[in-house]
């Protein structure tokens, strides 16, 4: 982590809280505003949503064990599915490394981005289609769509608040696991493990 | 889960118009109204699938909408489902009920035979990832798989069918699934292996403590279900204290055998008669210079299937009785066993000085087919010489206190195991 300038909001004015060298976007701790860093500059991004109190065993800035991995939880996101929802955390290992946690009704995983030439080829989304990511086979478990309900803290990419977007889990043996996400004018993967509940430990 | 902006607790039944509590998240794909038993489809505005019937109510302390702890995380009681096995005549029975936590997910409290257990799914895969029927059938020892650094041993296997459902489940359920199932057990875990036809899947079983389990969801005393038997998982939960009671035991028996060897050959030789006959008498003088220990007299002949009586007396240095003693011999031998000793010993407390000792046969009989009596006798001394009975004794006790220990967990491990259907045969 390495902590640079301290900008203020664009809305209320406050300090926005000392940011990670990878934060791309920041929310007001005060009035909940969204600033997204366009040429160096923070830019008002819009409204962070509303973030409704719900159990969980992530919060925002309580390090939190993942089996050995202690993470320190930065950004909160939380993404509607329809009928349900799931939050993502933005997380900053010891090593200062990102890692994304999602939090599904007790379903834990932990990614990190896949490399653009680590990404599969020919990968037709869809529900059951397999896709193979190095040398390992994931398969297609869920495909939905979905869209950012609420947004705090910082992420290291500007996320969109009601911008709908596809998502397909793909799981691999071994508890692995692969997101694919795309929405207009873009796409990504992410890889990771899914996560036993009781393996995460908040402090 | 669902949106708390979004958050619905309750809807009328499609069907029959009963107010139903939704109790699970959003992954929840079905809720069986416990009224009309209509099977709704919860992610499509709660759509008449099916309806069940001529289901019967199973007896199971727990209730839909109850709520407690499983080591400490929050559960709600959000669908029961209760199954039956049938093999060689028998009927099994148990009941799960699925739990739901907003920050643990999905799990089953299982109860069956009075005993509340706690399953969950797990991602991860043994080794092998499959036990088929034929392997079963066909293996000379229980198989085994590897799963998260430890081994599962074969426990059971079966086929079971639903026979009531009732509220919400995060799958589909229908009374017609047919799920074959092999568990396998570890230290204090069960893993079992579950194969719908469709898919398999990986669960893991841990017993919760049963009383404060049932004092969490406040099941009434009345309710309470009486346990029978030992669960597989009911393990012995030492306490560190009498962990370490045991190995201390065991630690201090095998310390006291030890020690006792290396007494019993302490000491030294100070006289040997040599070979004598028994007619005559051996006389053996000697000189103790050790002013510690014991002096030990060792007599020895060589009966065989017969016995031999001896007298012996000591004298000190002006001939004076200080000790007298009579001691026996016996020894018998068939083509596998052998029974007695040809050697005795004697142990005295004796001052630095001169003695003599004076041994004689006194009586001896043959008392076994092909017996002989003794023909000669020897007679040897050892000063500084402990006795090591105390050691035997303590190394006795202390092993017997360790052996308490590990035969109570030998029971406890074999009352776990008689309900394997596993047969050695």
């Amino acid at each position: 982590m390495t902590p640079i300038e301290r900008p203020n909001c664009g809305t209320c004015g406050a300090a926005l809280p000392g940011r990670l060298a990878q934060a791309r976007m920041i929310t007001c701790e005060f009035c909940g505003t969204s600033s997204v860093l366009r040429d160096k500059v923070f830019e008002i991004a819009g409204s962070g949503g509303e973030m409704l109190d719900a159990p969980s065993l992530i919060q925002l800035g309580h390090s939190v064990m993942v089996r050995s991995l202690n993470l320190m939880p930065t950004g909160h996101a939380r993404f509607s599915y329809g009928r349900g929802w799931w939050d993502e955390f933005w997380c900053i290992d010891g090593q200062g490394e990102g890692h994304w946690l999602s939090v599904d009704e007790g379903n834990y995983a932990l990614e990190r981005d896949l490399h653009r030439h680590n990404w599969p080829k020919d990968f037709r989304a869809r529900f059951g289609a397999t896709a193979q990511i190095m040398t390992e086979i994931y398969k297609v478990t869920e495909a939905e769509t979905a869209s950012c309900l609420a947004v705090r803290g910082e992420f290291p990419e500007e996320l969109e608040l009601g911008e709908a977007h596809l998502y397909f889990d793909l799981s691999a043996k071994d508890s692995a696991m692969a997101t694919y996400e795309k929405w207009d004018g873009g796409e990504a993967w992410s890889i990771g493990h899914w996560i036993d509940p009781w393996d995460v430990k908040a402090s | 889960m669902k949106a708390p902006q979004d958050q619905t607790h309750a809807f009328n039944c499609t069907q029959c118009g009963a107010g139903l509590d939704i109790l699970g998240g959003g992954r929840v794909k079905t809720h069986v109204c416990p009224y009309c038993r209509s099977e709704l489809d919860a992610q499509d505005n709660y759509k008449i699938i099916r309806q069940f019937r001529d289901m019967k109510r199973p007896e199971t302390p727990f209730d839909l909408g109850m709520t407690g702890q499983v080591w400490g995380v929050d559960f709600t009681i959000i669908g029961t489902m209760a199954w039956a096995e049938y093999y060689g005549g028998k009927r099994w029975d148990w009941v799960d009920h699925q739990v739901y936590s907003h920050t643990h997910g999905y799990g089953w409290l299982s109860v069956e035979n009075g005993h509340v257990s706690y399953s969950r799914k797990t991602r991860d895969v043994p080794s092998p990832t499959y036990i088929s029927e034929s392997v079963i059938e066909n293996s000379e020892a229980r198989p085994s798989v590897r799963f998260q650094n430890e081994t599962f041993r074969y426990y059971g296997s079966g086929k079971a069918s639903p026979t009531f459902i009732e509220g919400e489940f995060n799958f589909r359920p229908s009374m017609d699934d047919k799920l074959r199932y092999v568990d396998l057990m570890g230290g204090d875990r069960m893993l079992s292996i579950i194969d719908s036809g469709k898919e398999r899947e990986y669960e893991v079983t841990e017993l919760p403590d049963q009383p404060s389990l049932l004092d969490s969801f406040g099941v009434s005393k009345d309710r309470r279900p009486r346990a029978r038997g030992v669960h597989p998982l009911d393990a012995i939960d030492r306490s560190p204290l009498q962990l370490f009671i045991r190995n201390l035991a065991l630690a201090g028996a095998a310390l006291a055998v030890i020690v006792g060897i290396g007494v019993a050959f302490k000491g030294d030789e100070i006289a040997e008669s040599g070979r004598t006959g028994t007619n005559s008498e051996i006389r053996l003088p000697f000189a103790v210079t050790n002013e510690t220990g014991l002096t030990q007299i060792t007599i020895s002949a060589n009966a065989n299937n017969s016995w031999a009586w001896f007298e012996a007396e000591l004298t000190d240095a002006d001939d004076e009785p200080v000790a007298a003693f009579e001691r026996g011999v016996e020894y018998y031998t068939g083509s596998d066993w052998k029974e007695g000793s040809r050697r005795v010993s004697t142990q005295v407390k004796l001052l630095p000085g001169s003695y003599t000792v004076y041994v004689s046969m006194v009586e001896a009989k043959v008392d076994w087919p092909n017996g002989r009596l003794a023909s000669n006798m020897e007679a040897r001394v050892r000063q500084g010489v402990a006795n090591p009975d105390w050691l035997w004794g303590a190394a006795a006790i202390l092993g017997l206190i360790g052996f308490v220990f590990m035969g109570q967990r030998y029971l406890r491990s074999a009352r776990r195991w008689s309900g394997s259907d596993w047969s050695d045969d």
